[in-house]
């Protein structure tokens, strides 16, 4: 009967209101009887020892706000089920900012007293879990051979990024960047809308295609050198590889490596050739970049693959699933090295925190395979937690998705995983590069500087 | 007995600036991510100042914005001079330029960025009136930012100074006026040995907050209206501070970075004071 019930959790569900009740009765009843993929959570509580605490109580737990509802439905409902599953204890979530998420998390490591769960990108760049490893509990001990075959890159949350390093955190998700693009326009332009680009050669050529159609090829917005960092990512697998990419985080590449050099250049060259509109450099990418793309006033932009305001569920709810086109990185001249892609976010438990075990259980649980579906059903994020696999029925840019990263290597995107002190000189440089003002040479050069500043 | 009285302020004054502030001292010969134990580094994160080029931008656009502060001392004197004379509608020209020092420097930020946004009302407007040539990225070009971003700031915060100044002059006698009127002193003559001497105080009061101003109070336009940016072409060393502190976790670089703002202000506003006395005994 259990291996049954267990069997419906982690079977594939159509999206729907009747679908996530039954999603959340069964996933209730898995957790106190303790199968499947939940499994795990009660198996913390009797064997997770070391990490201590109180199993009772509050348990405060920050997130960001991603500007999606269906993210904040589906970690509601996550929360009430643990609550359920866990009697005497109650979710305080806090919902954060995430212009100012690293302050207020600096703030609260530095202060030794904060929230016991804290949301963090993966990498080390921003809110991300190895800005802040000194302050977070290790969970190697913890995390079951189980969990490290079913989750996505744990080494992007290890030290060193190395498979066998600290893990410091538990990822959830799948964020690809990816290209999206409005077959409708390519049509207009004369472009075959079944063949986006797979070569920047392509890329460019179709650019140039779009412009003389009059439509604007690319829609973006480099106000805060965002728009930099997501092109960096979305070419790099073509002028680099995955081994690089590390090498290049991990401060063992030269920055000025034709591989990064030649991704730099590249994207400025669309961009100084007409690639985007006049407004590119004081425009925000979201949510106004994306909005243009949303409403079609830009062919194509790079975006993300999972929720928020610059993925494939607005595009579809305005200009029709039928009319969004979405592809993978492009290579120089051939196929990618690796696809630029990883978990979309993680939860850690920062050391200060005084329910370290009612934590891990927490953070165990939002990363099941069972909260993995509530996040798919109600965000539309792709799946992180390879135990659940997309239904059939699941919208197209999903399934296609899903389906290259699962025949490619990936890796979370390299702007992600260098320092924050590179990434802060790159977007600083890119915002004049994107002006004009400056060129690759120099951003590359102030990237150096800034990584070899004491 | 008075020093009870006291005792709360200084508490409080300790507690929450002089603590602080030599701890910031303390913590600005260490590197400390606010994470790890501090590790001592000696004057490293000073002699690191000068090669920073992004310290060295916020210097410099420091020193552009103490530039500026003629305008922003003069500018609202006028006004305040015009106001005093009940010129037609003098009272809803108070309250119209009181109103922007009222509403949050974060908003005045958000809202001057939407109008100041490429193609929107203020590009829109200079091609109605056929400026078209003018109209451009206000705040994403690195050689007109700073600039742009002053003339909202000053626009946002000099009713402040109309107001300080119309209530200094209400304190001016009238008298002196009638007795230079009996003189045959003229508007502008009665302004310049009545109005203007009785204000002294009072400029030199406001002259001295503005300077501080420039230098710590500058840090929710930098924030809202360009983030520092494009490249570094808008950060001022306040800005400096939090982003090295909060932005890349360098508490112990943030701290020396603060400890340079805060003598850099000691020497200017001490040179400030020492200007206006010997304009004082002269």
């Amino acid at each position: 009967m259990l291996k049954a019930l267990c069997r419906t959790l982690t079977a594939a569900r159509p999206r729907g209101s009747h679908a996530r009740t039954l999603a959340a009765v069964t996933l209730a009843a898995a957790l106190v009887a303790g199968c499947g993929s939940s499994s795990a959570t009660s198996q913390s509580s009797t064997t997770g020892k070391g990490l201590g605490g109180s199993m009772k109580g509050q348990l405060t737990v920050w997130d960001w706000d991603d500007s999606t509802p269906g993210f904040a439905q589906a970690f509601a409902q996550i929360d009430k089920q643990f609550e359920a599953a866990h009697p005497g204890v109650t979710i305080k979530r806090v919902v954060q900012p995430y212009p100012n998420y690293p302050q207020l998390m600096q703030a609260t490591f530095t202060a030794g007293s904060g929230p016991c769960v804290a949301e963090f990108l993966v990498g080390q760049n921003g809110p991300a879990v190895l800005h802040f490893q000194a302050g977070l509990v290790p969970l190697n001990a913890y995390v079951t051979p189980a969990m490290r075959s079913q989750l996505t890159q744990l080494n992007t949350v290890s030290s060193n990024y190395s498979s066998s390093g600290t893990i410091y955190a538990l990822p959830f998700g799948l964020q690809p960047q990816v290209l999206y693009y409005n077959k409708k326009l390519f049509k207009k332009a004369g472009l075959n809308p079944g063949q986006p680009p797979t070569t920047y050669a392509q890329l460019a050529s179709d650019a140039k295609a779009l412009k003389a159609a009059g439509i604007t090829p690319f829609a973006g917005g480099n106000q805060d050198g965002f728009m930099s960092e997501w092109w960096f990512s979305y070419l790099y697998p073509g002028f680099g590889t995955e081994q690089k990419s590390l090498q290049l985080a991990l401060g063992k590449l030269a920055l000025n490596d034709p591989s990064v050099t030649n991704t730099i250049s590249h994207f400025l060259s669309l961009v100084h050739n007409g690639g985007f509109s006049a407004n590119v450099a004081s425009e925000a990418l979201t949510p106004d970049a994306a909005n243009d793309f949303a409403a079609g006033k830009g062919a194509m932009f790079v975006g993300l693959g999972s929720g928020g305001t610059a993925s494939y569920v607005p595009f579809d709810q305005s200009l029709g699933t039928a009319n969004v086109g979405v592809a993978e990185a492009v290579g120089e001249t051939g196929t990618p090295s690796y696809l630029p892609g990883g978990p979309a976010s993680s939860w850690g438990i920062p050391t200060y925190c005084q329910n370290k075990q009612l934590a891990w259980d927490y953070i165990k649980y939002s990363t099941s395979v069972a909260a993995a579906r509530l996040l798919w059903e109600d965000d539309g994020m792709l799946p992180g937690n390879t135990g659940f696999t997309l239904p059939s029925n699941a919208v197209v840019q999903a399934r296609e998705m899903a389906a290259a990263f699962r025949s490619h290597p990936f890796l979370y995107p390299a702007h992600g995983l260098w320092s924050a002190s590179v990434d802060n000189a790159y977007r600083q440089q890119m915002e004049l590069a994107v002006d004009g003002k400056e060129s690759a040479a120099q951003v590359v050069a102030a990237m150096q500087s800034a990584a070899s500043a004491p | 007995m008075p020093w009870l009285f006291l005792l709360p302020l200084l508490a409080l004054m300790a507690g929450f600036r002089l603590i602080p502030m030599i701890d910031a001292v303390r913590l600005s010969f260490y590197h400390w991510d606010g994470i790890s134990p501090p590790v001592w580094v000696g004057f490293r994160n000073y002699s690191a100042l000068w090669g920073d080029p992004a310290f060295r931008d916020a210097l410099r656009n420091n020193g552009l914005i103490l530039l500026t502060l003629p305008v922003w001392v003069i500018l609202p004197l006028a006004v305040a001079i015009g106001l005093r004379e009940r010129v037609r509608g003098w009272r809803i020209f108070r309250i119209a330029y009181f109103i922007p020092c009222a509403i949050s420097p974060l908003i005045v930020g958000e809202l001057a960025n939407l109008f100041l946004r490429y193609d929107g009302p203020v590009d829109r407007i200079l091609r109605d009136v056929g400026l078209r040539g003018l109209a451009q990225q206000w705040l994403a070009n690195p050689s007109l930012a700073l600039w742009v971003m002053m003339a909202v700031i000053i626009w946002a915060n000099f009713g402040t100074g109309v107001l300080i100044y119309l209530a200094g002059a209400a304190t001016i006698d009238e008298s002196l006026y009638d007795a230079a009127k009996i003189d045959g002193a003229s508007r502008w003559r009665q302004h310049r040995h009545v109005t203007l001497p009785q204000l002294r105080e009072v400029i030199q009061f406001y002259g001295v907050i503005v300077l501080i101003g420039a230098f710590a109070a500058m840090f929710p336009y930098v924030y809202s209206l360009t983030g520092g940016g494009p490249g570094t072409s808008t950060y001022t060393v306040e800005f400096d501070v939090y982003q090295q502190a909060f932005g890349q976790g360098e508490l112990g670089y943030g701290s020396a970075v603060g400890v340079v703002l805060l003598l850099l202000l000691l020497v200017l506003v001490i040179a400030a004071m020492r200007i206006f006395r010997m304009g004082e005994e002269r």
